[in-house]
């Protein structure tokens, strides 16, 4: 059985999501020392860019370029915010992509800081993701989130998961891919306001119809550690040595920030221009 | 006397027709367990169609004196033709076969269900809607669903239930005096009832699978306050499911507000039935 990661990078005019991919390998290859395959519209750019940090890659595989109407506001902090393209619609061909048999597919902006990972390729589920997720920021619980929206089912984070090639797992990309097709349906049975298309949604959607329109605590199953996050209105200060300092917003205040560090924890650092401009200092 | 059997109070009022109600909630027995037998207590004139589902039906011409007429429920033991019966609000409706759920009824000459459900399956622990159980130290019991055994236990139980709800006033000065209810309430009634002859232990149990998905708003842990749980989510009837807010339902829904019940709904169900008898 062939184990790895996957990692999806599309470009947009100003976030360079494969600079990131680089950046989060070097992390998968120091924690968990697995191949990493990168699925990009963007080779050219990787090897033009970074041809010196290509070899990082087990295998690059060449995504189709479309053409992405929905944009997203992507954040600084309180005070910087920018509305960018937001392609992220290849996550459902995973399963057809995947050049392993056993998958992690991880988001670039998921920082590992430890190899508890390792576990997903010992226990015997075929799909593991998180449900439950820890918000850094220890004054963030009005923000939590725990439904897809208000009144919607639970809500599963698609930042990472595990699955094992089976027929049960390419139905389940299969409805993925037909609840991507069919968006705007799908987001007004399952109340989301929002006409983007968000993977962690059409993955809960596709989750609550595999278990009967149920919620399950069977499957899919929470990967081995937690989900730890910071949003995009948290700030990203420092990493060094596996140690990441945030400055969290506060819920009524406007000026001020919460610092919150973490060592050897993996971080999805939603932060996206903060994160770019970490790897920036790095010298990537 | 028949063994077991399901009794339905709905006498309509001004504002409710409760006996539209009890007859989809007898469809929606009727559907899940055919052999089940329903009898419905009721103020108002039973249209054949009705009691092709309500095997029989009680009438008493009386106008409910109070908002949850728990002048006329007070009977229910003494009215109840079965051995053993279910009472239900008739503004519910049963999901499932409910050969298990008598099973484990049996273990009780009374039985009163203590915990609800969230429409996503969630058990609510909040208190909103229940300080007056809280600040007073009273058993949580609903009166949604309870059981009774025709016993001693059960009579008893009754006839004090009875002398609490004809002199409510004077009780509720009594036994809840941090924080009153206003009118006569079956819920603060049993809980009474169950501090005075302190049997809660006997009559409930905490973490019992006897529950009822409540669709009051504050119990569905939203985070916007909705008035009402109808302008949040629908109800929604599909090959012998039913789904509230796209997750289906299990056990006994208590859907409290009456825009739930729609006739598209109740001809689902008539339709559902049809399916079932000519299998």
């Amino acid at each position: 059985m062939t184990k790895g990661v996957i990692l999806f990078a599309n470009n947009n005019d100003e976030i360079d999501y494969v600079r990131q991919a680089i950046f989060c390998a070097k992390h998968i290859k120091k924690h968990l020392n697995l191949p990493v395959s990168l699925i990009t519209d963007s080779e050219k750019h990787l090897q033009t860019k970074y041809s010196h940090l290509i070899d990082i890659f087990d295998k690059v595989i060449s995504a189709e370029k479309i053409q992405v109407y929905q944009r997203k506001t992507f954040r600084d902090g309180r005070q910087v915010s920018k509305k960018l393209q937001w392609n992220n619609f290849n996550r459902s061909d995973a399963y057809n992509l995947t050049p392993y048999d056993e998958t992690i597919v991880m988001d670039t902006d998921y920082i590992v800081g430890n190899d508890l990972l390792l576990n997903c390729f010992k226990l015997n589920d075929d799909f593991m993701i998180w449900k439950d997720s820890l918000y850094i920021n220890p004054y963030g619980k009005p923000w939590e989130i725990r439904y897809v929206s208000d009144t919607s089912i639970e809500m599963y984070w698609a930042t990472v998961f595990y699955f094992k090639k089976n027929k049960k797992m390419e139905t389940f990309f299969e409805l993925l891919k037909y609840i991507k097709e069919n968006w705007n349906y799908y987001r007004w049975i399952y109340q989301i306001s929002g006409r983007n298309f968000r993977n962690d949604f059409a993955f809960s959607i596709a989750i609550h119809i595999m278990n009967g329109f149920e919620s399950s605590t069977h499957w899919p199953t929470n990967p081995p550690g937690s989900l730890y996050y910071i949003f995009d209105r948290d700030l990203v200060e420092d990493f060094k040595d596996d140690e990441f300092t945030f400055l969290c917003t506060l819920p009524n205040d406007n000026s001020n920030y919460s610092v919150a560090t973490t060592k050897d924890l993996n971080v999805h650092v939603m932060n996206k221009i903060g994160l770019e401009q970490l790897i920036e200092r790095q010298g990537i | 006397m028949i063994e077991k059997g399901f009794l339905i109070y709905a006498n309509n009022t001004w504002k409710t027709n409760y006996l539209k109600q009890a007859y989809a909630l007898g469809l929606s027995i009727k559907l899940f367990n055919p052999n089940a037998h329903i009898t419905v207590v009721t103020n108002t004139e039973v249209s054949d169609r009705y009691k092709k589902v309500l095997d029989d039906v009680i009438f008493n011409k009386i106008q409910p004196r109070s908002i949850l007429n728990a002048e006329d429920r007070i009977n229910a033991f003494d009215i109840s033709p079965y051995l053993k019966t279910i009472v239900l609000d008739a503004d519910t409706l049963v999901t499932e076969n409910l050969d298990g759920w008598w099973k484990y009824l049996k273990n009780y000459m009374i039985f009163y269900s203590s915990a609800i459900r969230t429409y996503r399956g969630v058990i609510d622990r909040s208190v909103v809607y229940r300080k007056v159980f809280v600040r007073n130290q009273l058993p949580n019991l609903y009166n949604t669903i309870h059981y009774f055994e025709k016993s001693e236990e059960a009579a008893l139980f009754y006839r004090m239930q009875r002398l609490v709800i004809e002199n409510w006033k004077l009780f509720y000065d009594k036994y809840t005096p941090t924080k009153k209810q206003k009118w006569c309430s079956m819920d603060v009634s049993s809980a009474i009832t169950s501090k005075l002859l302190c049997n809660e232990d006997e009559i409930t149990a905490k973490d019992s699978f006897i529950n009822v998905v409540h669709l009051k708003p504050k119990h569905q842990g939203w985070k916007f306050d909705y008035v009402k749980s109808s302008t949040a989510v629908t109800l929604n009837f599909s090959k012998n499911n039913f789904y509230i807010g796209n997750y289906k339902q299990n056990g006994i829904i208590h859907y409290v507000e009456k825009g739930f019940l729609t006739d598209y709904l109740i001809k689902q169900l008539e339709e559902a039935n049809e399916t079932v008898l000519a299998v």
